[in-house]
């Protein structure tokens, strides 16, 4: 199962902490996801990806594969303070 | 005086306290258009007046408070108002930034700037008016905390006032405007060393505009733009700056443990989302602010002022503590005895390594908490260890030892940013003028991952843009408005789509542009950058309130004009490229052991730097570039 966290606005927009989930790419859980919450997957490119606290920029972005226990984290694009 | 310029009052009024005199401060016009308002005039007044090293408590320091052109004329936040003065924490030059609404007050009350010298011979607040300057006993007051002296002063306006801490000298006492703090470099002890416990102005007319259309339009279309804006529009209001939280932890920014990690296992028990989620009362901000990033939260039954991303970063996971409500508590409890909560919360993680080492037997321990809210009462009374921690980290590891993990910059406490997960910042707290001030230093780490994610080891680039972001907040600031409006900065696209192809490229060449940053900070004034897009909104509102010429270049030279004469006040108390240095934890020990590029390799972009900022090698502003400035003849 991979871990899916919601933070930010991702958590306010989607109204979920977490989610348990099976994937095999960033790209097949956004297609999930994007079913599970009735939106479309482009939703999902508005926020940074993490996947075990490393951003999918600096993997293969939307090919990233995912393995059991993998955590995925999905966060506010950005803010200063 | 009087100026030709719109949106100014024309007037600087200079308060001695030893014999109680009042005189009018002459500021010309075209010290206008080249200082333009708020911390940088207030640099060009110290600069003027303070000549030689001095002690910042005694009483030929001096307070110069001062507001900006975008001050009081409709702007989007704009309620922000500088206080300047010799730190006491740092013994260096000082301007700590403020949001309450005294500022709006003492504009409408006809002053550009107010200047506090000397010192009085019994304790007094002032009271500022149209009328002139009144000086009113505050035996009464003394003692106070904020909250209940802006209450107990009986004139209305906007009030600028003390606590205990300000009152008992604490090195890094804050004063409050409302429930907003001119929080750095301990401005409150200032006050105090003067028996000064607080400032009331009152006025009800704003200044004249050069183009008041204009200026309506602007500011219309300025509001809709923060509102349209990822960062001003949605993050900040939905999270405040306490949503900055996950991201530093996932980022390696989150200072953990005294700065010996950039994560914290914890984290979302001091998150944005918990504040959000299990705390929030509502929102709030500034007057004139559209934003809203402030939180209200409950302390004791009551409605108060929750802690910023600092507060909650560094009396969270840098005492690896994970209770939120103790931080609601203890940032309120800081705010009434009116000191500095990054200073504090710095200086007590310090202590607890101090004890852990052996090397100050004080009772303090990580994770320990039930001992902190009345020992903040003591740090503010000065009693027991309050007295040494109300020092600050400096002066304590010249006490006790350990300066190589006494986490300041020239002696003033970073913030909540670990920097050895965001280079550049770090270049940024060593070099900042009046210490180790993510903002002053340019706060870099919003491109570093905050907001962009550039590359947060090289050093390439870093230079120029720590000097270009720091000269831009430099004019914002002094201007009068809230550095989060340099957000605009950063168009919408690029941080509303993090992973598109834009965003990525970005990302990938920022680093690798410093040659054309230099050009940017190079162009002469006469051929100030006109650039086909408005990057920042404030030159046209500037343009319209006061008739000025403004451009976006001519926007960052003003900044780059501040930079440099704070530098030259400092140079002349007797900095140099030696106090531009980090503690030896950030330089040398990796913050991740697999990555031999996590550490400030501060040598190399300092020097950098320094060739950027046309600095000589001992970080000496050259005589080619003050001229270029107009700063010598």
């Amino acid at each position: 199962m991979i871990v899916v966290k919601f933070f930010g606005i991702a958590r306010i927009k989607f109204k979920e902490k977490e989610l348990h989930l099976e994937a095999s790419t960033i790209k097949e859980l956004a297609e999930i996801l994007a079913e599970h919450f009735s939106v479309k997957p482009k939703e999902f490119k508005q926020f940074v990806i993490l996947v075990n606290e490393v951003n999918i920029n600096k993997l293969k972005m939307f090919r990233t594969k995912l393995v059991d226990g993998d955590v995925v984290m999905f966060l506010s694009p950005a803010s200063g303070g | 005086m009087s100026t030709k310029f719109g949106a100014y009052c024309g007037k600087v009024l200079k308060v001695d306290l030893t014999d109680r005199t009042v005189t009018e401060y002459p500021f010309t016009d075209e010290e206008r258009e080249l200082f333009l308002g708020g911390k940088i005039m207030a640099a060009k007044i110290v600069y003027d007046n303070i000549t030689e090293k001095i002690d910042p408590l005694s009483p030929e320091n001096m307070l110069v408070i001062t507001t900006g052109p975008m001050n009081a004329v409709g702007a989007p936040c704009s309620s922000r108002f500088n206080c300047s003065t010799i730190s006491p924490l740092t013994g260096y030059y000082t301007s700590s930034n403020c949001g309450g609404d005294f500022g709006l007050h003492l504009k409408r009350a006809g002053l550009d700037g107010l200047i506090v010298t000397g010192k009085s011979e019994e304790r007094i607040y002032l009271y500022v008016t149209p009328d002139g300057v009144e000086f009113k006993n505050a035996d009464a007051l003394w003692g106070m905390k904020t909250g209940e002296t802006q209450q107990a002063i009986p004139e209305k306006g906007g009030k600028f006032v003390i606590g205990p801490a300000g009152e008992n000298l604490v090195k890094y006492a804050c004063v409050i405007s409302g429930e907003r703090a001119a929080g750095r470099g301990g401005v409150g002890a200032v006050f105090g060393s003067k028996n000064l416990k607080g400032i009331v102005a009152y006025g009800i007319k704003s200044p004249e505009v050069y183009d008041k259309a204009k200026l309506r339009k602007v500011n219309k279309e300025w509001t809709a733009r923060l509102k349209m804006h990822p960062t001003t529009g949605t993050q900040l209001p939905e999270l405040g700056t306490a949503g900055l939280v996950t991201t530093m932890h996932s980022k390696n920014l989150l200072a953990t443990n005294n700065y010996r990690s950039g994560k914290y296992e914890h984290f979302e028990d001091v998150s944005g989302e918990t504040l959000r989620e299990e705390h929030l009362v509502r929102n709030n901000g500034c007057t004139t602010c559209p934003i809203r990033c402030a939180r209200v939260v409950k302390v004791d039954g009551k409605e108060v002022k929750g802690p910023e991303v600092e507060t909650l970063g560094l009396f969270g996971p840098n005492i690896l503590n994970r209770d939120i409500q103790s931080i609601f508590d203890w940032n309120y409890e800081m705010d009434e005895l009116g000191m500095d909560t990054i200073s504090c919360g710095n200086t007590l993680s310090f202590a607890m390594e101090l004890n852990e080492k052996g090397m100050w037997d004080n009772g303090l321990e990580f994770g320990k908490i039930d001992n902190i809210r009345s020992l903040l009462d003591d740090i503010a009374h000065r009693r027991g260890i309050g007295d040494d921690l109300a020092e600050g980290s400096k002066r304590l590891s010249e006490k006790f030892g350990g300066k190589e993990f006494a986490m300041n910059a020239k002696g003033m406490e970073l913030a909540a940013y670990e920097p050895r997960g965001a280079v550049g910042q770090g270049l940024g707290y060593a070099v900042a003028n009046r210490g180790g001030c993510h903002l002053n230093g340019g706060y870099l780490v919003v491109m570093e991952g905050l907001g962009l994610s550039i590359n947060p080891y090289t050093t390439g680039a870093k230079a120029g843009l720590c000097a270009m972001f720091q000269d831009l907040m430099e004019t914002c600031s002094a201007g009068g408005n809230c550095l989060f409006t340099t957000y605009a900065f950063f168009p919408t696209f690029l941080i509303s789509k993090p992973n598109g192809m834009i965003a990525r490229v970005v990302n990938k060449v920022a680093t690798k542009i410093g040659f054309a940053i230099s050009l940017i900070l190079r162009v002469p004034t006469a051929l100030a950058l006109h650039l086909p897009f408005n990057m920042l909104p404030h030159t046209k509102a500037i343009a319209a309130a006061t008739g000025m010429k403004m451009n976006f270049g001519r926007f960052i030279r003003i900044g780059e004009r501040g930079y440099n004469l704070e530098r030259l006040i400092d140079v002349r108390l007797g900095v140099s490229a030696k106090d531009d240095t980090l503690p030896e934890r950030l330089t040398t020990e990796l913050q991740i052991a697999t990555n031999p590029k996590s550490k400030v390799p501060l040598d190399k972009l300092k020097k950098k730097y320094y060739k950027v900022r046309y600095w000589d090698e001992n970080g000496i502003p050259t005589k080619k570039l003050l001229k270029r400035l107009k700063l010598v003849k």
